[in-house]
């Protein structure tokens, strides 16, 4: 436990050197200037390299000490959970896909749906019962009082 | 002092207005209900409806959205005295005590006394701000560039160091937060930095969007399939149960004073806010106790006291936000994010722009701390059944306000994937125990802190001196090097003893 506590740090502070770096990298293309007149380089590259230094630091000084997790939690994830993954990435992406090509109505009801089935304890009975309602409830409060303009159902 | 209190009366007029007091009630109920439902957390409800307030008005926006965070604190202690979850970090120490009482069918006066707390401790942070937040807004008008950028600098390294987890991994989340403050159109030069050639992030990357996939996606990922299991074996209380004896109130009166001034005193210090204020509390009381031994199981001081410096904590956390614009911890920034999009600048100018707002957000505290006891003590029951709704209709049900919450703030269906990518990105970064807290704070302190760093300089003709030679700026920069300086003290020191055990624990190993 404890070396694999380290492990995170290091690659922590990998992480963390790797996107100062970039950032430092990428605004360097823009015009730099000087103290007085600074051009609009100047701030992002002083933070992308501050946090490249983070990173260094954060990996040197990798510790066993494991920082304790929020006891709401269980223990740490260990292995894979996928099924939780998939759904809760995926509910989204679907969201925009079908809200874009099907409408509104459909798309809160599959998100809804798919979501829900990242559960292990999850029913067909009871995803789409809380999907149907959760559904008729984004459209009474999104639809007909807060007035965004989406269409319920696209096309036909 | 005259005029304090004709402003507080017309801050009354404003709280009381039908319209604002109707969403001042919609913002304490969400905020209970939040708190009640274990597993979801303030930051992800105010980021919830922060989408729903744009259309709104700055007044009822803002006292809605602070009601969630003050209302919340109510729910989170009732989910700490009777599941024994420490679902909101600051109710967390209330669990020790609270749930031991809840054991021995006291849970009811558990949570009586820690409405008294509450309110008591609320009303005095109120108080507080009434009287310290003109004067810091006064001081304040005086800054200039060097000195609010310095005051920045401080106020980040505070909120990214001293809240939980590592200091050196919260410092690298602020300045993550920082650069992507800096992503979008440069106010100055117009030049577009960091979009990767879209054009749909010209304008940045949305508050909502950051904070939505932080504090909602990401969490949600954590926690699917891997929420602690409920205890409703003892979640049983009606209001009758509610009312303290005699002997339990005169125990309890003293702690609620203490820890009232104790989270007091930690809202003044940049960072330390109802959390460490409700750790502080309860080991202080642990310590003047004269039976130290029953703390832990069901001591009712151990209730009392941090509860009430939780409260007295979370109004004072207000002063620093609205008198000088520098807000405490990530709750804070999304409020002072909130108000930038109405259009308000905050800062110290706030209080005489827009006294209807800061006037009218104090007196909306009282009324609805008042809101919330009559919802807890009589309600009680309807809040104890709450308590039982599981996880996995929460979670789905969230995600979809998600979904149409960022879509409806800019109708735009790339703030959605932004919002979706932002959560995997923060998965990656609760994976390598970072706390994505700071990322808020930098990020909306961000286009602030580059401008007056940029103003400083001009003024002082590059030269960085500047921050030097100005006493106050001077001031702020030693206390942000002093509290760097005691950190890496205290992580040598610990180091060292570290080490020390090794080769003490290897000489044993060879013996």
């Amino acid at each position: 436990m404890s070396s694999a506590g380290r492990r995170t740090d290091y690659y922590a502070g990998a992480f963390v050197a790797v996107i100062g770096a970039g950032a430092a990298l990428i605004s360097s293309q823009y015009r730099i200037g000087t103290l007085t007149s600074m051009g609009p380089g100047f701030f992002p590259v002083v933070l992308g390299v501050l946090l490249a230094v983070m990173g260094v630091f954060i990996a040197m000084a990798a510790s066993d000490v494991p920082t304790p997790t929020s006891p709401a939690h269980g223990p740490d994830k260990v292995g894979w959970d996928v099924r939780g993954w998939v759904c809760i990435i995926g509910a989204p992406m679907v969201f925009i896909f079908l809200a874009e090509y099907a409408g509104f109505l459909p798309a809160c009801f599959a998100a809804v749906l798919i979501a829900a089935a990242g559960d292990r304890t999850a029913t067909v009975k009871a995803s789409v019962l809380l999907a149907a309602g959760m559904t008729a409830f984004a459209i009474i409060l999104f639809v007909y009082i807060l007035h965004i303009e989406i269409p319920i159902i696209r096309g036909f | 002092m005259e005029t304090g209190f004709i402003n507080l009366f017309h801050g009354f007029e404003v709280a009381l207005d039908p319209h604002n007091l109707l969403w001042c009630f919609v913002g304490v109920l969400v905020g209970n209900i939040v708190g009640v439902l274990p597993g979801m957390g303030v930051l992800s409800a105010i980021s919830i409806l922060l989408p729903i307030t744009f259309g709104m008005q700055p007044v009822p926006a803002i006292l809605m959205l602070s009601g969630i965070y003050y209302g919340a604190q109510y729910g989170g202690a009732i989910c700490s005295i009777l599941l024994n979850l420490p679902c909101h970090p600051p109710h967390a120490v209330t669990c020790l005590d609270g749930f031991p009482l809840t054991k021995q069918g006291r849970g009811g006066v558990a949570l009586g006394i820690t409405m008294m707390g509450s309110a008591f401790g609320a009303a005095f942070g109120i108080l507080q701000m009434i009287f310290f937040a003109p004067i810091v807004a006064k001081a304040a008008l005086q800054f200039g560039p060097s000195e609010i950028c310095m005051l920045m600098l401080l106020g980040l390294l505070a909120g990214s160091t001293l809240a939980k987890g590592s200091p050196l991994k919260g410092i690298a989340m602020t300045l993550l937060g920082l650069l992507l403050s800096t992503v979008g159109t440069d106010l100055n030069s117009g030049v577009e930095r960091m979009t990767f050639g879209l054009t749909d992030m010209s304008d940045g990357i949305e508050l909502v969007s950051l904070s939505l996939g932080l504090f909602g996606i990401a969490e949600f990922i954590r926690s699917v399939n891997n929420t602690a299991p409920l205890n409703l074996a003892y979640a049983k209380v009606s209001m009758n149960d509610m009312r303290p004896s005699k002997a339990e109130m005169k125990q309890a009166a003293f702690p609620i004073l203490r820890g009232t001034i104790i989270g007091s005193l930690c809202a003044c210090i940049p960072g330390t806010g109802p959390t460490i204020a409700s750790f502080v509390a309860y080991a202080m009381e642990k310590k003047i106790s004269r039976t130290p031994e029953r703390f832990g199981h069901g001591a009712i001081e151990g209730v009392a006291a941090p509860e009430a410096s939780t409260h007295s904590a979370v109004q004072g956390d207000f002063i620093p936000t609205m008198s000088l614009g520098i807000p405490g911890d990530a709750v804070m920034a999304l409020l002072l994010g909130a108000l930038m999009i109405q259009g308000i600048a905050p800062g110290p100018m706030l209080l005489t722009q827009h006294p209807d707002l800061f006037w009218g957000l104090i007196a909306s505290f009282w009324v609805g701390n008042i809101i919330l006891l009559v919802l807890n003590v009589p309600m009680i029951g309807v809040w104890v059944k709450l308590l039982s709704v599981p996880y996995k209709y929460l979670y789905p049900s969230a995600i979809l306000f998600i979904c149409v919450g960022v879509f409806a703030a800019r109708h735009s269906m790339f703030d959605v994937g932004a919002t979706l990518f932002i959560g995997v990105f923060g998965y990656l970064l609760l994976k390598l125990r970072f706390e994505p807290a700071p990322i808020l704070l930098g990020f909306v302190l961000g286009q602030h802190l580059e401008e007056n760093f940029r103003r400083a300089l001009v003024l002082s003709r590059g030269d960085l001196l500047v921050f030097v030679e100005r006493p106050l700026s001077a001031v702020f920069l030693s206390l942000s090097v002093l509290l760097v300086g005691t950190q890496v003290f205290f992580w040598l020191q610990r180091s060292k003893r570290t080490a020390r055990l090794a080769k003490a624990q290897a000489l044993m190993g060879d013996a």
